[in-house]
């Protein structure tokens, strides 16, 4: 069973290696803020 | 060690003595005629001289206590692909009070085997003739290092059925056990003789099947043998070998990914932090807004490492950047605040926070961007804070190989601290046990 825990943990950090993704970062597509909102207010 | 016995075997008919016990006239029969040297009534338990054409009673042994085998014996069984005949039982015991029970095994073509059962445990034995390497405490045999776990005397206190010696209760010899799981080399010295033998851990199931046994008088294992393989060794092991070949695999990705990352500062902004004068009272938090230049991020998405470095002083800023992309007008928030204290207080200097902060914000479209940015201030010393902000596309993440790592030593460690427990409880009963802390 170890062996599909090591090619899964495997798989997982190269995916986020080469999408430059991390475990704990914040997701912008979750945190994009609504059009317009601060960065439009003071334009 | 197969179980197939072959033809020839088969058509095993042993030549056996019959004769009458000379002490109490039982019936007694001797399987392994020409080598049994002494033979115990399984009557009155006299031990008789089989050597003698009368049978001479060699010892009467009327005050020995009946102890009862697990392979009676005259029964057979097959191991290791050949047929052996029980002829002999003893038990024998130490000082300390441990008792164990020795069987010895018979087959005309391949001579004499002993069965060793202590707390449900057994080991098959053979007389080794190939003497092991004695260095120090510990002996060298056939290339593995056995070490010392018992030492002292034995005491035979039953005994039943025929023996290639002059064998009879109260006989003593001096032991000593090594251990190398699955195997242990046991050397005993009795009256100028002294003798070597091999042994190997036999699951109790195996004997149990081998020699068709009923769970009346087969004793259940207890505890852990010195010779009982660890069943968290091999895994232990499977486990390390995997961690190694994943661990090696992520750092090479790591290694490449480091090398062609674009690693590039795409903007740099520096501020000052100024305090409106209506919240210069040291107690209200000021909030100040101001957008950047543009600047361009190229390529493709990636991640963007936002560096924060400000002056602060026993006091903190709190910089609220607005990722805002110029064409869509959306905006990613990449909060973070900087904040440093120190003092002396006990007679010691102190400090916690420091002029910097960093963290990645993932999977950033490529596009054209500006800061608009939000501070706040505030602390015990409130002065103009001199801030600056980097922005670097695409940089490599160390805490992804490190957390990763972590996850995958999990299981090798869970697994290595069960192999070394299952030691320690092995040995646990060893006066030379190499965790002891004596």
């Amino acid at each position: 069973m170890y062996k599909y825990i090591c090619i899964g943990i495997c798989a997982v950090y190269t995916y986020l290696a080469f999408t430059g993704r991390s475990y704990f970062s914040p997701s912008p597509t979750r945190s994009w803020a609504k059009k317009g909102e601060r960065a439009i207010f003071h334009k | 060690m197969s179980n197939r016995i072959s033809r020839k075997e088969k058509q095993i008919r042993p030549v056996v003595k019959s004769f009458n016990c000379p002490n109490c006239g039982a019936t007694l029969n001797i399987t392994a005629v020409g080598r049994t040297i002494s033979v115990v009534c399984k009557s009155c338990r006299a031990t008789l001289d089989a050597t003698d054409p009368n049978f001479a009673i060699l010892e009467k042994n009327a005050k020995m206590k009946t102890v009862t085998p697990a392979i009676p014996v005259g029964s057979r069984g097959t191991l290791g692909g050949k047929m052996w005949e029980c002829i002999g039982f003893m038990q024998r015991g130490d000082s300390y009070g441990y008792r164990w029970h020795e069987y010895l095994l018979y087959n005309p073509y391949h001579g004499y085997r002993w069965l060793f059962e202590f707390d449900g445990h057994w080991t098959w034995f053979k007389r080794s003739y190939d003497l092991p390497d004695l260095s120090g405490t510990d002996v060298k045999y056939k290339g593995n290092t056995y070490k010392l776990f018992t030492k002292g005397t034995s005491e035979v206190f039953y005994v039943e059925g025929e023996f290639y010696w002059r064998v009879k209760a109260g006989d003593k010899s001096k032991v000593k056990d090594f251990v190398s799981a699955p195997y242990t080399i046991s050397f005993e010295a009795s009256e100028g003789e002294e003798v070597w033998t091999h042994g190997q851990y036999l699951e109790p199931d195996r004997i149990k099947k081998a020699f068709n046994l009923k769970d009346n008088f087969f004793p259940e294992p207890v505890g852990i043998a010195p010779n009982q393989p660890s069943p968290h060794k091999l895994e232990a092991k499977t486990a390390l070998k995997y961690f190694f070949f994943s661990a090696v695999f992520m750092i090479v990705v790591h290694v490449f990914r480091t090398a062609t990352a674009i690693n590039k500062e795409v903007f740099r902004f520096s501020g000052v932090r100024t305090l409106a004068p209506r919240y210069s009272d040291n107690k209200t938090l000021d909030e100040k807004v101001e957008n950047t230049p543009t600047f361009l991020i190229e390529k493709k998405r990636s991640n963007l490492q936002l560096k924060a470095m400000a002056n602060v002083n026993n006091s903190w800023i709190w910089i609220d950047p607005l990722l805002v992309n110029e064409e869509t007008g959306k905006g990613i928030p990449m909060p973070v605040e900087v904040s440093y204290y120190h003092g002396y207080s006990g007679g010691e200097s102190w400090s916690e926070g420091g002029h910097n902060k960093s963290k990645i914000i993932q999977n950033v479209p490529p596009g054209r961007y500006y800061l608009s940015i939000k501070t706040q201030i505030g602390g015990q010393s409130l002065r103009d804070v001199n801030y600056s902000l980097i922005l670097i596309q695409d940089v490599p993440v160390l805490s992804n190989l490190i957390i990763s790592l972590i996850l995958l030593g999990i299981f090798p460690i869970f697994k290595l601290m069960r192999r070394q427990s299952f030691e320690v409880q092995r040995w646990s009963t060893s006066d030379y046990s190499p965790y002891s802390e004596d």
